[in-house]
């Protein structure tokens, strides 16, 4: 009996096809738009965290704060101390011997932003000055293309390794030639100072962790910061954990350091795993808010599916009168309908599926994000957009079902 | 096999109620021909939907086949139609996208009979009405003649004790309509099976051995028939 239904309802749905056609274009669309929006998200998630996996979950970064609260809290009174104060900071030198001193990182590097105009070619620039260590050409993931990094024998020498394209305001990761690259050996007025470019390179992905775009970063000796800042303050540490540390032991171990030393100043860790781990609920919601956009127009598929079963339901009257006279139960006319407006979206479910999937396809290759298919997307896209041919034919169904024969025969 | 007692039936039109039946009663024994006559307006198409179980009796009973059709389910009433009555039309009521073999199949396949058994029952009852070479045609492609013709395969095919026949020539011209009565009332007779035509049209009353007269939601003639009825309470 219901192999027959289905039968009958595709030969339904093929008899009037140009109503079926435009319910499908409805129910095609609908889909399409869910099942785009969720894999779209999908594959920016996945992006995102195959950018952090390229620097590794391993990767924390420190901020030294000011730390009275915890201070007056152990009973230590007002500690003022040498370069502390209420911005928080520790000079240099107690930053190198911290990142010495603490078993828990295996590599770090202090890093110090300096805020300074620079002057390339007689004409103003932006580009973000960062003092440094050797170790933020792997903690940074930067690739070489010409020269050398900043080493740690360079002391305060006026050395430069930038980006290629830190005068280019480009975000994340471009593979675009810049129009005007930093090239070895330029010099660059920064302050008072002159500084010579001595390597470049070319930048990973964005990470968010860092604080800092790489790809506009002009990194120089850590102690150049004295060059271009009256009284450089490490504020900000980025390290690699060793295998099995977790961040609060970095925090810890910081903390007694910082406390032998005599400093008020504590270290807040933020470690990739936890940014990771906020940034997929973050995009968990995204997500699902891009689902719930593009169900809005699955919805007013549905509706359109729901206006093509009521003409269906008053055009076969004759018919549904009839199918009752001769013994059709109420139930296996609801289930005539029914199957009629299942069968419609399951066909446009899977036709908006290619859809979907081709909308994110052509937007991973606009945004040069990689594409694959999400199994989540096909998923809720087909389930939902089934449950909307339910829900919406369910009304023209049980419609049908409860015509009166003997008004439906009479019928026109 | 078929009995009414007193039966009543009235609509509510506005604020009024109009009593459509006035309180009929007769008997009809299987296998028995009877036209029910009278003018638009007299009642008989509702006293067919009450007999076809398509409408329930405002008042009085209907006994089908001995069992009283009162407080059926709606599933029961169409399982009883389905088992028990046939249907023929004055317009037919051929389903257009169906095949003439797929129509008489119908009825078989709303009470779970496969596929194959719809399939030789309908051939079967196609072939019984000259219709065999047309199984596989639609509607669309018959006459009137034809398309009735497969409209009495359809109701007879599921072998009901009751088939009712609303005009079924209203939409023939005379020839064809002998022709059709002719198959219709000789497929009845050698069924047995009990054969209740409804029509404002004298000469197709008369071919039935047994003539009602409705008027006014009355009974007023019932002719020649009384030999074979069961006593039964009211009747006129």
């Amino acid at each position: 009996m219901l192999g027959q239904i289905i039968r009958e309802a595709a030969g339904n749905l093929l008899a009037a096809k140009q109503r079926t056609i435009l319910a499908l274009i409805g129910i095609v669309i609908g889909a399409g738009s869910v099942i785009a929006m969720i894999n779209v998200g999908q594959m920016v998630q996945q992006q995102a965290l195959l950018q952090f996996q390229a620097l590794g979950p391993d990767l924390v970064n420190i901020t030294i704060e000011a730390g009275f609260s915890a201070r007056s809290g152990a009973g230590g009174g007002f500690g003022g101390g040498r370069g502390g104060g209420q911005q928080g900071g520790v000079p240099p030198d107690v930053a190198l011997d911290l990142i010495r001193t603490v078993p828990a990182l295996v590599s770090a590097s202090p890093v110090i932003t300096a805020s300074a105009s620079i002057v390339r070619d007689g004409r103003p620039v932006y580009g973000q000055m960062m003092a440094g260590t050797a170790a933020l050409l792997d903690l940074t993931g930067v690739t070489m293309t010409d020269g050398r990094f900043v080493s740690d024998i360079d002391g305060s020498e006026p050395f430069i390794a930038g980006s290629r394209g830190a005068f280019e305001q480009t975000f994340g990761e471009s593979d675009a030639e810049p129009k005007d690259p930093l090239r070895v050996g330029e010099a660059l007025r920064v302050g008072g100072s002159l500084f010579t470019v001595v390597g470049t390179f070319k930048a990973g992905g964005y990470n968010p962790l860092l604080g800092f775009q790489p790809s506009n970063a002009l990194f120089i000796p850590l102690n150049a910061a004295r060059r271009v800042s009256d009284k450089p303050s490490v504020r900000q540490i980025i390290g690699r954990m060793g295998a099995g540390i977790r961040p609060a032991d970095v925090e810890r171990q910081m903390g007694e350091r910082l406390a032998l030393l005599g400093r008020t100043e504590r270290a807040s860790v933020r470690s990739a795993e936890e940014l990771m781990e906020t940034m997929q609920q973050q995009m968990r919601l995204f997500t699902l808010l891009l689902g719930a956009v593009g169900s809005i127009s699955l919805v007013v598929g549905g509706v359109g599916v729901m206006n093509i079963m009521l003409v269906s339901v008053m055009e076969r009257r004759r018919e549904i009168g009839l199918r009752l006279a001769i013994g059709a139960r109420p139930r296996e006319i609801t289930w005539l309908f029914l199957i009629e407006s299942i069968l419609l979206s399951a066909v446009g479910g899977a036709l908006g599926l290619i859809l979907g999937l081709g909308a994110s396809y052509i937007f991973g290759s606009l945004t040069s994000t990689p594409f694959f298919p999400s199994q989540l997307a096909a998923l809720v896209g087909v389930l939902v957009s089934a449950s909307v041919g339910v829900f919406f034919g369910y009304y023209p169904a049980r419609r049908a079902s409860r015509l009166d024969p003997i008004e439906a025969l009479r019928a026109e | 096999m078929i009995e009414l007692t007193d039966i009543r039936k009235s609509y509510r039109v506005g604020p009024v109620d109009v009593e459509i039946l006035k309180g009929i009663s007769f008997a009809i024994e299987a296998g028995e021909t009877v036209s029910i006559m009278g003018s638009s307006g007299s009642g008989k198409s509702t006293l067919m939907n009450l007999m076809g179980l398509l409408d329930k009796p405002s008042a009085g009973t209907f006994h089908l086949n001995g069992r009283d059709t009162a407080g059926l389910s709606a599933d029961e009433q169409s399982a009883l139609r389905n088992r028990h009555i046939g249907f023929v039309f004055q317009a037919f009521h051929l389903l257009p996208r169906l095949s003439a073999l797929d129509n008489v199949a119908l009825p078989l396949a709303y009470r779970g009979a496969g596929t194959r058994e719809r399939r030789e029952a309908a051939l079967s009852w196609l072939d019984r009405v000259g219709m065999s070479d047309r199984a596989h045609h639609r509607p669309s492609e018959l006459s009137g003649g034809q398309r009735q013709r497969v409209a009495i395969a359809r109701a007879l095919v599921g072998a009901p004790s009751l088939v009712l026949a609303d005009e079924p020539t209203g939409a023939l011209d005379t020839r064809v309509g002998q022709e059709v009565m002719d198959l219709f009332l000789g497929l009845g007779a050698s069924s047995n099976i009990t054969i209740v035509i409804i029509t404002h049209d004298p000469g197709i009353a008369a071919q039935c051995r047994r003539q009602l007269l409705l008027r006014d939601g009355l009974l007023v003639t019932d002719d020649g028939a009384f030999a074979h009825r069961r006593p039964a309470g009211g009747a006129a």
